[in-house]
């Protein structure tokens, strides 16, 4: 019965060691695909999560969420959004950066109530501030769009004054404003709250920037000129927005009839902008147009006639750069200079093209968000295709080192010298125990562990004791045996002493060696056994492998296959698209020139009117 | 001839309608085919390693090295220098956001190593500064046994309050 208690018990400790040891792999795992999540190496993460799932059904509903939280990081959001729909069904303790995930991608979407329900989702413990100031901008933003201003504007109220996100938030409301036709003194006051809360970074001041600009032009449509030139005059002169601050500062002061202070910003703007700019060719024939409304024909004349020469000038160029856009490698220049080479959503991606005539050109383009997102998805499968090609390859180099080992573990030999081994050591072993049991019995044995010498003299005893018996047995009355037997006695005691006081230095000097052999063949034991192991594993390792990788290759090709395929329509598309754009800037330089040519044609025949109806061409005549 | 300008340039137009819509058309195929691109890589990529893990380390030799940091109040990893039976020398150093990840309980996967049965030393040293902003460095030297099942290996760094300092650890599965 106590067998029986004692087996029950090692067998119950031995289930509770295996369970816990299962479940602290499982925190392992968990533990791994956090740290890529966290990292910010997502498909790391994801292939984490798989084998996570492959655990066990306990956690799927986490990891449902985990997974649907990846997917849109890898900007594959029709997936995630199917996964998130059923936990908004089902109900889930989704993490609070998982829905902050969501809420993300609903917004730029434009899903402003789901927006609104994935925010109501999260909870700002442990979240760092700068997520809770996006997801307040979030609901914000959702409720301007969707007409609630009140709240809006009790959203924007409880975020700190100077956040960046408060500054967005607060650019989305004015701009509501507008749209509303609002005015008045609470509009000003919130432009002059907007402008002076920012932060002194890069950020906050293209910002205030941009809030001043919107500002301008509102003013300037509503005919408020000087108001638009408060603001005109307060965006910075190096920043993004600065283009379209000096031509419509420009236009102001025409407005006003300030002629020669519209001159000035215009020069600026032509001188240290992209001629291709739209800002920069409106103002190219504003400058002639002032001109001519000051009087000065000859002097506009002159500016017009310049100015058809770069405008002719510019649609050479963007024609001859139309006409080989399909083969200039301007998307392969800017895929180069990124440095950040993950794909998907969250990749760090430098917008700006490498600085040359066509990206002078296309410059523009860029300000479209669905041209940015093309090329970033033109990237990708730039990055996908280079991958599969590197791993297509790789599967390649395995079949043929698989093949190799194959062949190598049919033709080895190592197993008759693992038997032959085997054996040597098995012999090496009885002897160890024939030593062993000598080593016990020589406490017994008079005459044991004897060196050579004492060998010698043993026998030399033993035959002197023949001659001695034979002596005996002849028994001459002549000879005196008992002095030979006396003798004999005599050495051999003299001789046992001796070998008796060497016995425990001889005893200890085997054990010794003994010990030292026990540990050689327990070495070669633990040896053999490793090879056996390994000789066994070897070929079982890869059993099966070879047909694995055949198949994962095949997928792979085929993958490749498609990417490539896709990749080269994406191309096509970007450069359809840029070819659109390229035709569009073509011909608004017609237009333009065939302003400044009309223009010209008009500013000579005025002339010519003029002196007619002076009569100096007469006066040339005569 | 105003009609016929006023047709032809409707036609134009409706051409250019037709283009845009087309071209948008176009990129929105392209888009969808991209999404079913990714998602093949991302189950392709899992299956790749799944068979480069197996290919590579075979269950009876495979152990693999994680390295974790409980709390971190007392001691701020720069970096862990491990090597098992004075061989296969593992180093790294971390970053900021790796020790962010680690203080907010997430696991690094140090290495993947073969490692045949019996049993192996492990000697860890682990270098940064504790609560004090002083350096400082973790020693370990132990002693683990693999046998014919995958080698789970944890270093962790546990803060001990009651000494007010760090230790580093180690735990086998």
């Amino acid at each position: 019965m106590k067998f029986l208690l004692y087996i029950l018990l090692m067998i119950s400790t031995s289930q509770v060691f295996a369970v816990d040891s299962e479940q602290e792999i499982l925190r392992l795992k968990k533990g791994e695909y956090y740290y890529h999540y966290l990292t910010g190496d997502f498909p790391s993460a994801m292939n984490q999560l798989a084998q996570w799932r492959d655990t066990g059904g306990a956690i799927a509903g986490e990891a449902d969420v985990m997974e649907a939280a990846m997917l849109l990081s890898l900007g594959l959001h029709q997936q995630a959004q199917h996964i998130f729909e059923r936990i908004q069904q089902t109900g889930s303790d989704a993490s609070s950066q998982a829905w902050f995930y969501l809420a993300q991608r609903w917004y730029e979407l434009g899903h402003y109530e789901s927006v609104l329900f994935s925010i109501g989702q999260m909870s700002i413990e442990g979240l760092k501030d700068s997520v809770i100031a996006e997801a307040q901008f979030m609901k914000a933003s959702a409720f301007i769009e969707l007409g609630e201003h009140k709240k809006a504007q009790k959203q924007i109220s409880t975020m700190a004054r100077d956040g960046i996100w408060t500054g967005y938030a607060r650019h989305n409301y004015i701009l509501a404003m507008f749209d509303g036709n609002n005015s008045g003194q609470s509009l000003a006051l919130l432009i002059e709250d907007a402008t002076y809360y920012l932060p002194q970074t890069q950020e906050g001041k293209d910002l205030k920037d941009r809030i001043n600009l919107i500002a301008g032009l509102h003013y300037l449509q509503g005919g408020k000129n000087r108001s638009a030139d408060k603001h005109l005059k307060n965006i910075s002169l190096d920043g993004p927005y600065t283009p379209a601050a000096l031509l419509q500062y420009g236009w102001g002061q025409v407005e006003q009839g300030r002629y020669d202070q519209a001159l000035q910003p215009w020069r600026d703007l032509q001188t240290r902008f992209n001629r291709f700019d739209p800002e920069v060719m409106e103002s190219m024939l504003g400058v002639p147009h002032v001109l001519e409304l000051i009087r000065a024909h000859t002097q506009a004349l002159k500016t017009y006639e310049v100015t058809e020469q770069r405008l002719t000038a510019m649609k050479s160029l963007v024609e001859s750069i139309n006409n080989g856009l399909g083969e200039d490698p301007w998307l392969e220049r800017w895929i180069s200079q990124q440095e950040d080479q993950s794909w998907g959503w969250q990749a760090n991606i430098e917008k700006t093209l490498p600085l040359d005539d066509t990206s002078a050109v296309l410059k523009n383009l860029l300000v479209e968000d669905a041209f940015v997102n093309q090329m970033t998805e033109y990237r990708d499968l730039v990055l996908l295709s280079d991958y599969l090609i590197e791993k297509e390859e790789s599967l390649r180099l395995w079949i043929t080192l698989v093949d190799k080992r194959e062949r190598e573990s049919k033709a080895d030999q190592a197993k008759p010298l693992i038997e032959k081994a085997s054996r040597e050591l098995d012999i090496a072993k009885d002897e160890f125990k024939h030593l062993e049991a000598y080593l016990q019995q020589s406490d017994g044995d008079l005459f044991a562990l004897p060196n050579k010498v004492e060998e010698s003299n043993i026998s030399l005893l033993v035959n002197s004791a023949k001659s001695i018996e034979r002596l005996i047995k002849k028994n001459k009355a002549s000879r005196n045996v008992e002095q030979y037997k006396q003798r004999w006695a005599r050495v051999k005691g003299v001789f046992l002493w001796q070998m008796n006081e060497d016995k425990p230095q001889k005893q200890w000097q085997l054990k010794k060696e003994l010990v030292a052999m026990n540990r050689l063949i327990k070495q070669a034991d633990t040896q053999l056994l490793e090879v056996r192991l390994a000789h066994q594993w070897a070929p079982s390792a890869w059993v099966g492998m070879k047909d694995r990788i055949i198949k994962m290759l095949a997928k792979t090709s085929k993958i490749k296959q498609l990417s490539l395929q896709v990749r080269n329509e994406s191309k096509q598309a970007l450069v359809a698209e840029s070819k659109v754009y390229l035709d569009d800037l073509t011909h608004r330089l017609n237009d333009y020139l065939s302003q400044s040519r009309l223009s010209i044609a008009r500013l000579y025949d005025d002339a010519l009117q003029h002196y007619v109806a002076t009569g100096a061409i007469e006066e040339l005549g005569e | 001839m105003r009609l016929i300008s006023i047709l032809l340039f409707s036609l134009v137009s409706s051409w250019v309608l037709a283009q845009t819509i087309a071209d948008n058309e176009q990129a929105s195929q392209v888009s969808q085919k991209t999404i079913s691109i990714k998602q093949s890589v991302l189950e392709l990529n899992r299956n790749l390693y799944q068979l480069e893990e197996d290919l590579l380390s075979p269950a009876t030799t495979r152990a693999g090295v994680y390295f974790s940091l409980s709390y971190g109040e007392f001691f701020e990893p720069y970096s862990v220098n491990i090597t098992i039976d004075d061989k296969q020398p593992i180093q790294y150093l971390y970053t900021k956001r790796q020790v962010d990840a680690l203080r907010q309980g997430a696991v690094q996967p140090l290495k993947n190593l073969n490692l045949g049965p019996g049993v192996h030393t492990i000697k860890a040293i682990a270098k940064g500064v504790d609560n004090n902003g002083k350096n400082r460095e973790l020693v370990l030297e132990q002693s683990v046994e693999k046998h014919d099942k995958p080698l789970y290996i944890e270093l962790k760094i546990q803060d001990n309050k009651e000494i007010q300092s760090a230790e580093l650890m180690i735990s086998q599965w």
